[in-house]
């Protein structure tokens, strides 16, 4: 017995399938956008003047140990001074693009990337991974950690909303 | 003990056991960060705890962020040297279960998170390489 509509059903599954690729890459550029704030919030703390830190006895420096005097919960956020670290984060989206793969193997991958650029701040990656004076100072994770949670609702919420509006 | 205590026991007999990992540290696996052991023996593999919070899902689960550094003096070795034991690392803990009834863990879903470059220490003329690693369990 010959199927019939399958064109219909064959432009439905298309058109789904874009749909559903934009949605994702929606949703991701809203995760990245909700880590990217924290990751600023947390390397721009300003919460002491350089009068108040002189008062604190430099809280920050060696002398105090690898964590320094812990100014800050979590210790590991970081003070902002020249603005140079902040200056050399960035925020990346790959994959998800067009619907080929989706189509070809029914898998869909999209990664969003927040990081510092160590070609602008060389002495990124020791703070971040820690030295053997010094502990590290995991901004990056320790921020998708703080909103992970968020993320992770974000997530469930806009994509299971995208199948069940599926016409 | 508490979780964190027990993993770090489980990943340091687990890098000790491993005869590539033993040729270069010997069992020098540290269960702290260099920067608050008074004296380290370098080559070393260093154990970091960077977070531990209560699952999302079930909270008696812990979730754990560890952070192994590998440290080996460039007078003696290549950064090359780094890959070999990062290799064996990730073979040992990436996408593993570290369930060990003797010392009273299970631990799951362990996997590696991310990674640095390659970075030279001055303090310590050495080339030093971290994994983060992220696991979820519970003391049993």
């Amino acid at each position: 017995m010959p199927v019939s509509g399958q064109r219909v059903v064959i432009n439905n599954l298309i058109r789904f399938s874009d749909g559903f690729v934009k949605h994702a890459n929606a949703t991701m550029k809203k995760a990245v956008k909700v880590v990217d704030k924290q990751v600023t919030k947390n390397m721009s703390r300003k919460d002491f003047s350089l009068s108040e830190l002189t008062f604190l006895n430099h809280p920050f420096a060696s002398k105090h140990g690898s964590k320094g005097t812990p100014v800050y919960d979590p210790y590991w956020m970081i003070h902002k001074r020249s603005g140079d670290l902040l200056g050399s984060k960035f925020t990346r989206i790959s994959g998800g693009v067009g619907i080929g793969s989706l189509r070809g193997t029914g898998k869909l991958d999209i990664v969003g990337e927040i990081g510092l650029d160590k070609s602008k701040t060389a002495y990124a990656q020791n703070i971040v991974f820690g030295t053997s004076k010094m502990i590290p100072r995991p901004i990056l994770t320790g921020s998708l950690s703080q909103k992970e949670d968020q993320v992770r609702e974000l997530f469930d919420k806009n994509l299971r909303s995208a199948v069940i509006n599926f016409r | 003990m508490s979780f964190q205590s027990t993993v770090f026991e489980k990943i340091r007999q687990l890098f000790i056991a491993d005869s590539v990992i033993r040729s270069y540290v010997k069992n020098k696996v540290y269960k702290a960060h260099p920067s608050t052991i008074e004296q380290v023996d370098y080559p070393a593999i260093t154990l970091h705890k960077l977070e531990s919070k209560p699952d999302f899902h079930i909270p008696d689960i812990i979730m754990l962020g560890v952070q192994v550094d590998i440290w080996l003096p460039a007078k003696t070795y290549k950064d090359t040297d780094i890959d070999v034991i990062a290799d064996r690392v990730r073979a040992l803990l990436h996408r593993e279960n570290l369930n060990d009834t003797d010392i009273g863990i299970t631990c799951s879903d362990s996997y590696e998170q991310t990674s640095s470059e390659m970075m030279y220490d001055n303090e310590i003329e050495s080339y030093h390489y971290a994994l983060i690693y992220k696991m979820k369990g519970a003391v049993i």
